[in-house]
């Protein structure tokens, strides 16, 4: 008796933790969308939140979260917390391809955006100059951290010649300050902010690593691109307006970006020079991220092109752009 | 010889300015050798005393002399056996017995070599190794006395030593008590309830008066050793003494 | 007997994998018991980050852990045995120590790396303020602990209080020495994780191995590691067992 008791206890438990672990709560109503904390890239979301660009599509528009960064963001995807999301193609790809979450891209979001900052005194003037140091990146699987193994893959070192941290944007500038790190690599405005708060300054800007870099894109949750895929291409389209006023506006974008990251004006005007807003995706740029990835070993993609086709989906842009 | 001159011992109350006294004025001799029993019925504030002896609480007046000398606090003359052996639980036997001699810094080899004159004293041969756990009560308490002992006290004072063991086991330690304390010069100072024990191990006996303790009577104990618990002039005396006691109810 | 332990959980980790295989309970939210093997395994070959091995993880937390224990229970014992001792003292020093003693380890990062940067120190200091307070608690309860006719046998016995410490005091409060260092070596091992997420510099260590995965969004290592995490603390618990039943004989 004592047994059977105890067999249904852990059937009970069981089917109890895969029905939590199963359901998620979907919102019918509205889109719920992400963004990572102060990343200027993601600007066109801001914008159209600010402009009324969903409203004026209709759609109403919930920020389910604000993101340290671009792994944090595919958690959320992951977990069906999330409709559509700001993020870097990278942790996408890796999310992907890992089998985590279920996005694809729709649209770009900018290209180029980051560089890699090192300590004001520092006397280094290339990459190998900083062999045995510590340099942070925001995460495994970023853009950021693609870029600079990609440098160092470049100036023909190997990543086990520098120490690379994880440290989340926001707490990096204090790092550098500390001189715990000696430099790191991230997101605009967080370079910007390092060298007009005199912390540190400029090595290399992305561009110059890997020019035209594809970095932040606009990804969907399958689920809802299958289930509301009208609402799915308006907010395409209010991505595309947000984009296009950005390249039209530049006045006009500086107090929306000033809202969004709190930061000063010098530092966004810096930032600003620096990304490229862009909504149309080269997809060979992105496989050369999934090969990249598999070259590491953080993924595990048979077919390269295959998976490209699958994830990145462009087809409601191009209806779009069309009209 | 040691002399109680005038002691007294009063304990702060629950209220203010409030005393409880325990000992009365207590003045007495006890010469230097003798084997003397202290009884009186529960509370009555034997241990109290015996306590100020070892200098473990101090009088509120009074003084004790020891061979001319005034005593106070705790001293290397007196030696004292509690009622619940107080063994060391994590020392071996032997351990517990140079517990003393470690304290003073004595030497180890010469520490060890007396342990173990006392352990073969003792009748604790084969039980060096053993913790307290692993012996039995009376064991127990032949190992607390040897520790004392082994300190060479002027004066060994005993807090009931033998009331939480069986008849069986306090008669042997009893004559055992007496077998190792007639080898020594040593006064004993012996408290207890018990008169029956008190009548078969000591030359004096006072009986102290229920709280606050005064001296009830004194009882000189002129029985021949062995002593002889049929013996008729033995339990006279130990009637008497329970009279007393009974009266004081 | 060991069929009692055995079966049961074999029993729960086959429905497991039966609920996993048919896609009741999604693979990326759950990795299936298979599944967790299979990563297990890549994290001792090919490594996370790749390159970085289990073992190496293994040994950089265990020495970050060892740290911070190892000072904690260095400052904590001779502090819990004098606090225990003079009551004037814990007076005093109470109330400081049940101020800070609720103050969650992690609530201390923000302000560890300020004091220490980013590195062994800080980590080390938060699993240092994890363990500390249940040693300390619990040395001072194995002082007051030990009967007060013992410490006055011991001064019968001319023990001065130099001696009443050393052969009294501390032989006594072992046994809740003991439990405290048990319970605050595992609070230590539970804090090591978060504590490794103030930032790892030499990119090793269980906590880094596991926001690893989490960035590139590998379940079936992030449950691999902390199914490793959670088989290490409970063989640190047993070996700690094992050394206080050697030194504890006389219970």
């Amino acid at each position: 008796m004592k047994k059977k008791i105890s067999i249904l206890g852990i059937v009970f438990l069981l089917i109890t933790l895969g029905v939590a672990i199963r359901s998620s709560a979907a919102d019918l109503k509205s889109v719920r969308i992400g963004y990572l904390q102060n990343d200027i890239h993601q600007l066109a979301c801001w914008v159209a939140l600010e402009k009324g660009f969903y409203t004026q599509e209709g759609l109403e528009v919930k920020v389910a979260g604000i993101f340290k960064a671009g792994p944090e963001l595919m958690s959320a995807f992951a977990a069906g917390a999330l409709d559509m999301g700001y993020v870097g193609i990278a942790p996408a790809t890796a999310a992907v391809a890992n089998k985590a979450a279920r996005v694809v891209v729709l649209a770009q979001a900018n290209s180029e955006g980051s560089a890699l900052v090192i300590r004001k005194d520092s006397p280094a003037q290339t990459l190998g100059d900083l062999k045995g140091k510590s340099l942070a990146v925001p995460g495994h699987s970023t853009v950021q951290d693609f870029l600079l193994r990609k440098a160092i893959a470049k100036a023909q070192l190997t990543d086990q010649q520098f120490s690379i941290m994880v440290i989340k944007p926001p707490e990096m500038i204090a790092a550098l300050r500390n001189k715990d790190i000696e430099g790191f690599i991230a997101w605009e405005p967080f370079p910007a902010k390092a060298a007009t708060g005199d912390v540190g300054r400029v090595l290399s800007p992305s561009r110059e690593i890997w020019p035209d870099h594809p970095c932040c894109v606009l990804a969907a949750d399958t689920q809802f691109l299958g289930s509301r895929p009208e609402e799915a291409k308006k907010m395409v389209r209010a991505h595309v307006r947000a984009t296009d006023f950005i390249n039209q506006h530049p006045k006009e974008i500086i107090p929306i970006a000033l809202k969004y990251t709190g930061m000063d004006e010098k530092t966004i005007l810096q930032a600003l020079k620096n990304v490229k807003y862009a909504y149309a995706l080269n997809r060979e740029a992105e496989k050369e991220y999934v090969h990249f990835l598999s070259q590491w070993k953080f993924i595990k993609v048979e077919d390269g092109s295959a998976f490209v086709t699958r994830f990145v989906n462009l087809q409601l842009l191009n209806e779009i752009l069309k009209k | 010889m040691l002399e109680l001159v005038g002691l007294t011992k009063k304990y702060p109350g629950k209220g203010p300015g409030e005393e409880i006294p325990v000992l009365d004025n207590l003045s007495c001799r006890f010469e230097t050798g003798r084997f003397i029993s202290i009884v009186g019925s529960s509370g009555c504030g034997k241990t109290t005393l015996l306590r100020i002896l070892a200098g473990l609480e101090s009088s509120s007046q009074g003084q004790v002399i020891l061979n001319g000398r005034p005593i106070s606090g705790v001293t290397d003359q007196m030696g004292l056996v509690f009622q619940e052996y107080a063994l060391f639980p994590w020392r071996t036997t032997l351990a517990n017995i140079q517990m003393g001699l470690e304290c003073v810094g004595l030497e180890r080899v010469q520490r060890e070599r007396l342990a173990r004159e006392y352990i073969q004293a003792f009748g604790l041969q084969g039980f060096e190794d053993h913790y307290p756990r692993e012996l039995s009560g009376g064991m127990q308490q032949r190992v607390a006395i040897a520790r004392t002992l082994v300190m060479n006290p002027r004066v060994i004072l005993m807090d009931e030593p033998f009331a939480s063991l069986d008849n069986q086991t306090r008669n042997d330690l009893q004559e055992f008590l007496l077998t190792v304390w007639r080898t020594r010069v040593d006064m004993v100072i012996f408290v207890t309830h018990n008169v029956d024990e008190a009548v078969f191990l000591s030359d004096q006996i006072l009986v102290l008066t229920p709280r606050p303790a005064r001296i009830a009577s004194v009882f000189p104990v002129d029985l021949p050793r062995p002593r002889d618990r049929t013996d008729q002039e033995f339990n006279t005396l130990r009637r008497n003494i329970l009279k007393i006691l009974k009266d004081q109810r | 007997m060991t069929r009692d332990r055995i079966l049961p959980p074999l029993f729960f980790l086959l429905i497991w994998q039966a609920l996993s295989a048919l896609e009741w309970i999604p693979s990326y939210k759950l990795p299936s018991p298979l599944q967790i093997v299979g990563g297990l395994k890549e994290l001792i070959v090919v490594g996370l980050p790749p390159g970085h091995p289990l073992h190496l993880h293994l040994l950089f937390s265990l020495y970050r852990v060892g740290m911070g224990f190892a000072l904690a229970a260095l400052v904590a014992v001779p502090l819990g045995l004098s606090l225990g001792w003079w009551r004037r003292w814990r007076r005093i020093v109470s109330p400081l120590l049940e101020v800070i003693r609720p103050i969650p380890p992690l609530a201390w990062i923000p302000i560890a790396i300020l004091w220490f940067g980013i590195g062994i120190q800080s980590a080390a200091f938060i699993i240092f303020l994890g363990a500390f307070f249940p040693i300390l608690l619990n040395t001072v309860s194995g002082v007051l602990s030990i009967n007060p006719t013992l410490i006055e046998a011991a001064r019968t016995l001319q023990a001065k209080e130099r001696d009443i410490f050393l052969k009294v005091l501390w032989p006594g409060a072992i046994p809740s020495i003991f439990v405290g260092l048990r319970i605050g070596m595992g609070i230590g091992w539970m804090t090591l994780v978060a504590a490794e997420f103030t930032g790892v510099r030499e990119g090793y260590g269980l906590g880094y191995m596991i926001m690893t995965a989490r960035d590139i969004q590998r379940a079936d290592e992030i449950v691999a590691g902390m199914l490793i995490i959670g088989l290490i603390g409970m063989l640190i618990d047993w070996v700690i067992r094992i050394i206080e039943r050697r030194i504890v004989r006389w219970r």
